[in-house]
């Protein structure tokens, strides 16, 4: 074979080579088509969804910020293809009604294809918001566990996971307790611990989302017993999700990692927050000779300066206007401040008060010192030191004792008139 | 060398044929199509009835992604609003083109064969809103259907019923076209997607360059159904007063209008005048109307029309 004629076979066989497919049998990975394994998707989870006696509660979150954090959505599905929808912001026993469908799309997507005031909430469009609030009534169900207690689904349009759950109980008897944890968990200062390790977390009153210094946004829900955050939260990657009340309710521990624990971070953090509220923590003993000298004395002072105001609460409160901390003496609706300095070690859990170093320069004050209630002042000198402290629950703060030297000063939290 | 060629071609040709691969059978047994299993109620069941027999309507009250428009934020209409309002559409216009045609034939042939309902209104980041859109003339798409009032028929008029008239108005011209001399009379007038910031959003300043509303000054085959629309959905003291407020423009509309009398009454047998009279004597009547009756007649058979 010369070279002219090599060139000839050498083309159809390099052809045959590369051209040449293929005999492949591939090994069936699923033994029915997509089309039937949707179908039959769709089926198996209508089934699960109906089958609940009182329904499903969802994870809800409406945006991608999720600076909102989470909100509680409950559904009870009926085999007509009518929901009952109920929602936190809602009254506990108040649910709407409309339609839903599960169809086939990247998944089986449950959609809620008629309107419903509660679940279109987050997604109604108007025109100062023609986006709406990026809330999604489309799910895609991506899985569910063996028990059918648990559905893993993706909103359509945000993409955020929502996971939901088997209602163990009336939705309105859910609602109750997810108000009762919400009371529970009123501090925005926490502290995650495992171990040694701490993580403070901060969050805006009513806003379900705690966040990190660092400005890592941990969004969440308020369950029937505790919280249950988007995704883990821990120090040094040991992480839980879910958290639940420990049994004197003084904190909140990790469900699968009970390691992880959840508490409110040192009182005086607690106590600028309650201020800014319009509350104080009123003392309701004087357990030592020169307390309860300083109280006597002001009671008396104040009734030869201002005959119709008795004192009535003495206390700690924040004051916003005049930004530091203060002893407070409130007789009638008159406030008498008198600015103290407050600084928080949370290592320990204590905090100090000491005297002021500037003058608070308070017209309010001098007017009081003036008008002669001088003893404001021998409280104080009576007060400052360190303190340890403790409470029912570090979650809320309603209650507590100060320690300095063996003498516990219990403090109730109240309004300031 | 041309020899060469050939024989590469047929080793070429050789090779692909023997390439040839084994595959799989077909399921020609299972449909790739999933059909939806949604359980039927009374609004389904009316609507068959009512409007997918008699007409070839279909009424998407359930909001599917697919239908709707996703450029827009959008949510479901409510059942109950679903139903008034279609209650009143079939009222307002199918059965007024019935009633002058003489049977349902004509609106069987030729409206559009899908109504999709849409809770909201598709808001627009400038603040402006869509409250209906028609696509060729076989769908069409209605907004904000959530807010709407079944008493204020006058609102839902202008919201709803004069775009209904208007995409329907389409679909008459786009079947037998009209005198091209129409669109000679405002000629180099027209001014695309400028018209309503051209004259302000206001049909009162249109009117006076002989457009009836500011939309009719986008192109000839819009101001023409505009006319049909606005004249059979308002009063003749609305167009009378139009006629006297226009001035120079009174003129215009009239030579047009003209036309499409002529063009709606010899192509179509439709006399506008008795068809506005219709619609507004139907307008009245429609607050009498049980827009949330759902009840079909068990024992009546509903009438089937077969297809032309």
């Amino acid at each position: 074979m010369n070279r002219k004629n090599m060139k000839y076979w050498a083309l159809p066989l390099v052809c045959l080579v590369m051209l040449q497919s293929c005999f492949k049998e591939d090994e069936e990975y699923w033994d029915e088509s997509a089309t039937i394994r949707l179908e039959n998707a769709i089926q198996d989870y209508r089934s699960v969804l109906v089958n609940s006696e009182y329904g499903w509660v969802m994870d809800f979150y409406p945006d991608q910020t999720f600076t909102e954090g989470g909100y509680v959505y409950t559904m009870k599905f009926e085999e007509d293809g009518n929901v009952a929808v109920g929602y936190e912001l809602a009254a506990p026993t108040d649910t709407r009604t409309s339609m839903y469908s599960i169809e086939g799309g990247e998944g089986p997507v449950l959609t809620f294809d008629t309107y419903n005031e509660y679940m279109h909430h987050f997604a109604n469009p108007s025109q100062q918001n023609y986006e709406g609030r990026g809330g999604d009534y489309e799910f895609v169900l991506q899985r569910r566990n063996d028990a059918g207690d648990y559905i893993k689904t993706l909103g359509r349009k945000s993409k955020n996971h929502m996971p939901m759950y088997k209602l163990t109980m009336p939705a309105s008897d859910y609602y109750a307790a997810v108000d009762a944890a919400e009371a529970m968990v009123d501090n925005p200062n926490m502290i995650v611990k495992v171990g040694d390790g701490m993580l403070p977390l901060e969050k805006e009153s009513g806003v379900k989302a705690f966040v990190t210094e660092d400005e890592m946004v941990y969004p969440f829900v308020y369950t029937d017993q505790g919280i249950r955050f988007r995704e883990g939260v821990g120090v040094g990657g040991v992480k839980d999700s879910v958290f639940v009340f420990s049994s004197n309710h003084d904190q909140l521990v990790g469900v699968n990692c009970p390691d992880v624990t959840i508490m409110g971070d040192n009182f005086g953090f607690y106590l600028q927050y309650a201020g800014q509220l319009g509350y104080m923590y009123s003392f309701t003993n004087y357990p030592s000779s020169e307390l309860q000298a300083a109280y006597d004395n002001m009671v008396q002072q104040c009734s030869v300066a201002y005959p119709n105001h008795p004192i009535n609460k003495v206390g700690f409160s924040f004051d916003t206007s005049l930004n530091t901390y203060v002893l407070l003496v409130q007789s009638g609706t008159r406030s008498l401040l008198y600015g103290i300095g407050l600084t928080i070690n949370r290592d320990n859990n204590t905090f100090t008060i000491s005297k002021l170093e500037t003058s608070l320069n308070n017209d309010n004050c001098n007017r009081y010192m003036e008008a002669g209630v001088a003893a404001i002042e021998d409280l104080a000198n009576a007060l400052y030191g360190e303190y340890a402290y403790s409470t029912p629950s570090t979650l809320n703060y309603n209650e507590i004792d100060i320690q300095k030297g063996g003498i516990a000063l219990n403090c109730q939290k109240v309004s300031i008139n | 060398m041309k020899l060469k060629y050939i024989f590469c071609a047929a080793c070429l040709a050789t090779a692909m044929v023997f390439t040839s691969c084994e595959k799989d059978e077909i399921d020609r047994s299972t449909s790739v199509i999933i059909d939806s299993d949604h359980v039927e109620n009374d609004f389904d069941r009316w609507l068959y009835h009512e409007l997918v027999l008699p007409y070839n309507i279909e009424v998407k009250y359930r909001y599917e992604d697919i239908e709707s428009d996703m450029d827009y934020q959008l949510v479901p209409a409510d059942y109950q609003k679903s139903v008034q309002l279609t209650h009143l559409m079939k009222y307002l216009c199918l059965e007024a083109y019935d009633e002058i045609t003489g049977s349902k034939d004509f609106m069987r042939s030729y409206f559009p064969k899908m109504i999709v309902m849409t809770g909201s209104a598709a808001w627009q980041n400038n603040g402006s809103r869509v409250l209906g859109q028609a696509e060729g003339g076989r769908k069409i798409t209605l907004f904000e259907v959530n807010e709407m009032d079944p008493t204020n028929i006058a609102l839902l008029t202008e919201q709803y019923f004069h775009t209904i008239h208007h995409e329907f108005a389409h679909i008459l011209h786009q079947t037998i076209p009209y005198d091209p001399s129409f669109d000679q009379i405002s000629g180099s007038m027209y001014r695309g997607d400028n018209c309503f910031d051209y004259y302000s959003n206001s049909d009162a300043l249109a009117q006076q360059d002989g457009f009836i509303t500011a939309y009719a000054a986008t192109e000839g085959a819009e101001d023409f159904v505009e006319i049909i629309s606005m004249y059979v959905t308002n009063t003749p003291e609305y167009w009378e007063n139009v006629m006297a407020t226009a001035g120079d423009g009174a003129d215009i509309i009239e030579r047009k209008f003209d036309i499409v009398f002529d063009y709606m009454n010899d192509t179509w047998n439709i006399n506008l005048n008795t068809l506005r009279d219709i619609v507004q004597r139907r307008s009245v009547e429609a607050e009498d109307l049980d827009v949330d009756d759902l009840t079909v007649p068990s024992d009546e058979k509903p009438e089937e029309i077969p297809l032309s």
